[in-house]
């Protein structure tokens, strides 16, 4: 079965602030973010691990994250993600977007009281 | 559902599609190892079978072009339009000249494929062959090359504008088509002249339209051949073979006797009616695409046997004849199809103009000297049969101008 199209989207403008969110409480690589926010949202946001590397990547590039190589006790190196300060402030900034944009859809979204009674 | 590559082929089709250093792209391709390992392992974990478990991890990473592209994306923003247009033309010309080459290497070899057997069939029979892919089968390969070029360089094409502009192949194959479609139309029908034919009229049109609808279904990622099985191409390379022999049979004829007869009264001439000339004549030939000149030149031994050859046959004329052939006889047409004079001289030349048609014309020319009555009198001729020049033109002049 495929996805659902409007989820899809909707995880990829939310990927960069999942991704800041759960790095920042400590440095992760890329399949342990993954497993995290799917973990941490209960299955609700399984997230196309495809789209988790551009955003990891983007994020890097923009200094919001910075990576760093380190060997596996037992596998193969991985690739280590740490929030940056400019992460931070670019995580709080998120917060603040995501809080308006939720507000203005719960308010579209909501039953409007009837008027007039 | 779309089949999963194995991990080795997944990550080189991700590496394909990245567009970033070497060093980068590896750096990338190993995180994403490393992410698979987990996810396998994780599959593993959960009760499937090693196999399963590897298709699953995989699966979860998605299209790898599409993976890839946005890898590279993510490392340096769209590019500007004009970055995107010299990608384009760029790899549209060395695609381009890559792609005719290697497409008349490979009709090169079936032509000698092909020719080969026909020699081999042609022996067999106790003949010899000659005439070696000319005609109306010469101008279907030459059609066939062409689609066949536009067909590739436009599944081809999409794929090489998007790495350039760094977009995705969907958002630019439109605009790839319609133009190189509008571009290749304009050049195949008013640019390109060539010798033409019905054959080529008809079907060289067809290479842009080939490039339209090769467009819209484009290659994803930067490979320069659609995945094929070994059983397919073993297919292929049967058929072609098989074609290249069927069409060097038809097309290689029978080496023809090169001996003939002609009567020159056929054509109001009399061979015995010219005193012997202490000179001598020649006929040289030249001319370009679309052209084709005779130039005949005549010298008589001495002043006063010029001034009395010319007396008598004042015009040098050189004819040319549509011929054809009957039982080793040259049987010359009801009227020549060109002429040219000049007055007679000791050092006397006449040059003549071929025609073009679109359908060529053999012909036979002929040297005569007239006389102030009509009386002519043979010089030098009939020549072997040649024929007319090729029509030579563009496509638009072939179909909308008389001639």
């Amino acid at each position: 079965m495929g996805r659902d199209p409007l989820r899809t989207e909707l995880m990829k403008g939310a990927m960069a602030y999942l991704a800041l969110s759960v790095l920042r409480e400590g440095e992760l690589y890329g399949y342990q973010i993954a497993v995290r926010i799917r973990e941490r949202s209960e299955g609700a946001f399984a997230p196309s691990e495809g789209s988790l590397y551009p955003t990891l990547h983007r994020l890097e590039t923009e200094g919001s994250l910075q990576a760093v190589w380190r060997d596996g006790e037992r596998g193969p190196r991985r690739r280590w993600y740490q929030i940056t300060p400019a992460g931070v402030a670019r995580l709080a900034q998120l917060e603040e977007e995501w809080a308006a944009f939720s507000t203005a859809v719960h308010r579209v979204a909501a039953r409007p009281e009837p008027s007039g009674a | 559902m779309p089949e999963v590559p194995d991990r080795v082929a997944f990550l080189r089709r991700v590496a394909d599609a990245v567009d970033l250093q070497p060093h980068d792209v590896g750096e990338i391709v190993e995180e994403l190892d490393s992410h698979l390992s987990d996810a396998a392992a994780a599959w593993r974990d959960a009760g499937l079978d090693p196999d399963d478990a590897e298709r699953r991890a995989v699966r979860g990473l998605g299209d790898p072009y599409a993976l890839g592209r946005e890898l590279g994306r993510a490392h340096h923003e769209r590019r500007q339009l004009l970055a995107a247009v010299g990608g384009a033309a760029f790899h549209t010309v060395v695609f381009g000249i890559w792609a005719y080459l290697s497409l008349w290497f490979v009709a090169g070899g079936l032509m000698l494929l092909g020719g080969i057997l026909a020699w081999w069939a042609y022996s067999s029979l106790g003949g010899s062959a000659s005439g070696w892919f000319t005609g109306p089968v010469a101008s279907l390969g030459t059609v066939l090359i062409t689609v066949l070029w536009f067909a590739w360089v436009g599944w081809v094409l999409p794929g090489r504008v998007a790495r350039s502009a760094n977009r995705s192949v969907r958002g630019v194959q439109t605009a790839v088509g319609v133009v190189g479609f509008a571009l290749a139309t304009w050049a195949i029908w008013a640019w390109v002249e060539l010798d033409m034919d019905p054959v080529l009229a008809i079907g060289l049109p067809l290479g842009p339209v080939a490039f339209l609808i090769a467009s819209q279904r484009p290659n994803r990622g930067p490979s320069l051949f659609p995945e094929t099985s070994r059983r397919q191409r073993a297919g292929i390379a049967l058929a072609v073979i098989l074609l290249a022999a069927a069409v060097g049979l038809l097309t290689v004829t029978p080496s023809r006797d090169g001996s003939w007869q002609a009567d020159l009264a056929d054509i109001g001439v009399d061979p015995m009616s010219l005193p012997p000339l202490e000179g001598g004549y020649s006929i040289d030939w030249g001319g370009g695409p679309g052209s084709r000149t005779a130039t005949a030149s005549l010298q008589i031994g001495g002043p006063a046997e010029a001034a009395a050859f010319a007396r008598r046959y004042p015009t040098l004329q050189l004819e040319a004849w549509p011929v054809s052939h009957a039982d080793g006889r040259l049987v010359f047409g009801p009227a020549p199809i060109a002429t040219a004079s000049a007055p007679m001289a000791a050092d006397a030349s006449v040059r003549l103009e071929l025609p073009a048609y679109r359908t060529p014309v053999e012909i036979s020319t002929v040297v005569v000297a007239v006389a102030a009555d009509g009386t002519r009198a043979f010089i030098a001729g009939p020549g072997g049969p040649d024929t007319t020049p090729a029509w030579h033109g563009t496509l638009f002049d072939w179909w909308f101008t008389s001639g």
